[in-house]
């Protein structure tokens, strides 16, 4: 079948055009695959385009846009048209979801509607709130509109959850990553099980290295944001500071937060045990070169980097908070779940599998099997069938297509 | 065949260990990284211990820079070793570091999952372990660490911590302590603060063990993996008022991770 996903700005950095491209290099394998960029700030994407995957743009902005330039209801001044498509796209996405992604700019929102109009797609995918909306607005009857949702339910502000549950029933299907998020949106939309699916994210077949557990580094790994609560890891990890001064945090991500963050571990005598490694493009690698990995999060919607952990045979000791670290940890098997925002709770549960090798070694054994689960070739399994289930229930057949690459 | 490691790492002697399983009738051989071109360099003396092989790497002519590992089979064909090591076992620096050396050899893993070696011409220098910045009150920097790659220290005279204000005259020393390869000392703030030279922004005093017998030690962090230190680890800054103007320091790493202090006008950003 032919399948496209369609994605804000595929051309950036960020987790979910992370997973799309993963996905999409999957699928790619036995079908007909492309992603539909709404804009793009650069020629180049960040990440390697899949093989066998084409590649959509819309709308070429500046870098200067994307960087907080202007809004996209400010990007429609040009002319009637512009304005009209403008009023098109605010009558559907909800402001939250434009001010949050500048995406939705007037020439890409009438690219998306050209681009639905004229596809040979089977089967349209989308990868947010705004994206699915339009899709479930526009995409025609002969294609499949499937909705991917990437951030919680509960996460949304309440004007797209209205939106949502106004619009999201009239898409051919919808994925969420967490069996937790699955019963938020059935008690929202009412769905059944067919319709809506769990899909977590895949981990690509890469040849990956393997942790020996012998290296006194705890790893922690996102963004440098409040989310992360990495000042509640700061104060865990000093348990282990005090009682192993040998043991050393490491800390992989960028953003905002560095500064603050900084001063943080100043204000804790840390110096010399916290390490902020910044940003890392083979988080694999450096997460194989830690003992344990470290989650404080007061929401993952997923948890991406407790599987990257998992895969290199790293146990996790997470915060058991909404919403993947609960269904993704084993407690006791690959990691250890403390009661969220229990901060001391997390600092004994380092220093346990700190002090303990042992334990560290079964779990992280443990780990690598979990981390089985994940595997892209089952993942793509998984959509296969859900797609071509969705396919023969709404009464559509796929066309037959030649997989290009 | 392929050769696959699931455990890399090179010992204080030079000699690398590989567990390979059962890797039979072959032979081990280095070539230059990214030149496919260019000559094998055999390994010899290589001995089975159980399931690793052991290869001694001492005397072997290796350029600085990085080398493929490869296993040359017994039709005489050469495939590179795969591993799934990082290479990094910071336990093993400890005694890595306590031997003389002119060369240091490092296993790494590359992105494809290759064994490289990386072979570095070093100097001998004085690792540091651990910073403590003064304390609430307190004027003093307290380092601690140990010797790398030098010899026993031995000679007459005491030694000293030295800092020198980078591209001017100023020296501030103390006294240091060495109990064997392991040196600790504490290096008064107050001189750097009153030596400041507002002319010059940021005033860098780059910091020297001298052993007895006179040689002189660089203070900085190689032992572990973290290439770049300078923005990855921060340590708290120390205003001083000892001539009216206030003055803010505060050690850091420089880009070739080298411990130094910066001073600057506590008026301006530290």
């Amino acid at each position: 079948m032919k399948i496209a996903f369609v994605i804000a700005n595929a051309y950036g950095l960020g987790g979910t055009v992370r997973t799309v491209y993963n996905l999409a290099e999957g699928l790619a394998r036995n079908h007909d695959v492309e992603i539909v960029s709404l804009v793009r700030h650069k020629t180049k994407p960040f990440f390697t385009v899949p093989e066998g995957v084409r590649m959509r743009p819309l709308h070429a902005i500046n870098e200067a846009y994307e960087k907080g330039g202007k809004a996209a209801g400010d990007a429609g001044t040009g002319g009637p048209a512009q304005a009209w498509w403008n009023r098109r796209a605010r009558a559907v996405v909800p402001e939250p979801e434009r001010e949050r992604n500048k995406s939705y700019t007037a020439p890409a929102v009438h690219g998306l509607r050209r681009y639905l109009a004229g596809t040979d797609a089977d089967v349209v995918v989308g990868t947010r709130p705004g994206l699915n909306l339009l899709l479930s607005a526009w995409a025609p009857g002969r294609v499949l509109a499937v909705g991917q949702e990437h951030i919680n339910l509960d996460e949304h502000t309440p004007q797209v959850r209205a939106a949502i549950a106004a619009r999201y029933p009239r898409l051919g299907g919808m994925t969420v990553l967490t069996s937790a998020d699955r019963t938020a949106y059935r008690d929202l939309l009412g769905a059944d099980d067919g319709w809506l699916e769990v899909m977590p994210n895949p981990l690509p077949p890469r040849s990956l290295p393997r942790s020996t557990l012998d290296n006194p580094i705890i790893a922690a790994a996102g963004r440098l944001s409040p989310v992360k609560q990495y000042p509640k890891l700061l104060d865990a990890f000093s348990r282990v500071a005090e009682a192993h001064p040998e043991w050393r945090l490491r800390i992989y991500g960028g953003g905002d937060g560095e500064k603050k963050l900084r001063k943080q571990i100043t204000a804790r005598g840390l110096s010399n045990q916290v390490h902020l490694m910044g940003r890392t493009k083979d988080i694999t690698g450096e997460l194989a070169k830690a003992s344990v990995l470290a989650v404080s999060s007061r929401v993952e919607g997923f948890g991406m980097t407790i599987i990257e952990g998992f895969s290199v045979g790293v146990p996790a000791v997470s915060f058991d908070c909404p919403y993947g670290p609960r269904e993704i940890i084993d407690h006791e098997g690959d990691g250890l779940l403390v009661p969220a925002q229990d901060t001391e709770a997390l600092g004994d549960a380092l220093l346990r599998l700190v002090e303990d090798r042992q334990t560290r070694e079964r779990m992280g054994r443990q780990a690598l099997v979990s981390a089985e689960r994940y595997a892209l070739d089952g993942i793509v399994e998984r959509w296969e069938a859900f797609l071509e289930r969705r396919l023969a229930e709404s009464g559509r057949r796929p066309r037959t297509h030649a997989v290009s690459g | 065949m392929d050769v696959q490691a699931d455990l890399t790492r090179i010992d204080a002697a030079d000699v690398l260990e590989l567990r390979v399983g059962d890797a039979e009738g072959g032979a081990l051989a280095l070539r230059r990284h990214g030149r496919s071109g260019a000559g094998l360099l055999p390994v010899e003396r290589v001995v089975r211990s159980g399931a690793s092989l052991k290869a001694p790497l001492d005397g072997l002519p290796l350029d600085d820079g990085e080398w493929d590992v490869l296993w040359v089979d017994g039709d005489g064909r050469a495939a590179p070793v795969d591993t799934t090591d990082t290479g990094v076992h910071l336990s093993d620096r400890a005694a890595y570091l306590r031997r003389p050396r002119r060369r240091e050899l490092r296993a790494v893993r590359d992105a494809e999952g290759r064994l490289l070696l990386r072979a570095t011409t070093v100097e001998p220098y004085a690792e540091v372990d651990w910073v403590e910045p003064p304390s609430p009150g307190g004027d003093t920097v307290a380092v601690r660490g140990v010797l790398a790659y030098a010899p026993d220290p031995g000679g007459d005279g005491a030694p000293t911590v030295i800092a020198r204000q980078r591209s001017l005259d100023g020296v501030v020393e103390a006294p240091a302590d060495l109990d064997g390869r392991a040196f600790s000392c504490a290096l008064p703030l107050e001189p750097m603060a009153l030596l400041f030279r507002p002319e010059r922004p940021h005033n860098e005093w780059d910091l020297w063990l001298r052993l007895p017998g006179g040689a002189e030690l660089r203070l900085a962090a190689h032992a572990d993996d973290i290439a770049d230190k300078k923005n990855k680890i921060v340590y708290p800054a120390t205003v001083l008022e000892p001539a009216g103007a206030p003055v803010r320091v505060r050690p850091y790493f420089t880009a070739k991770n080298e411990l130094s202090l910066l001073a600057v006008s506590a008026g301006g950003a530290a």
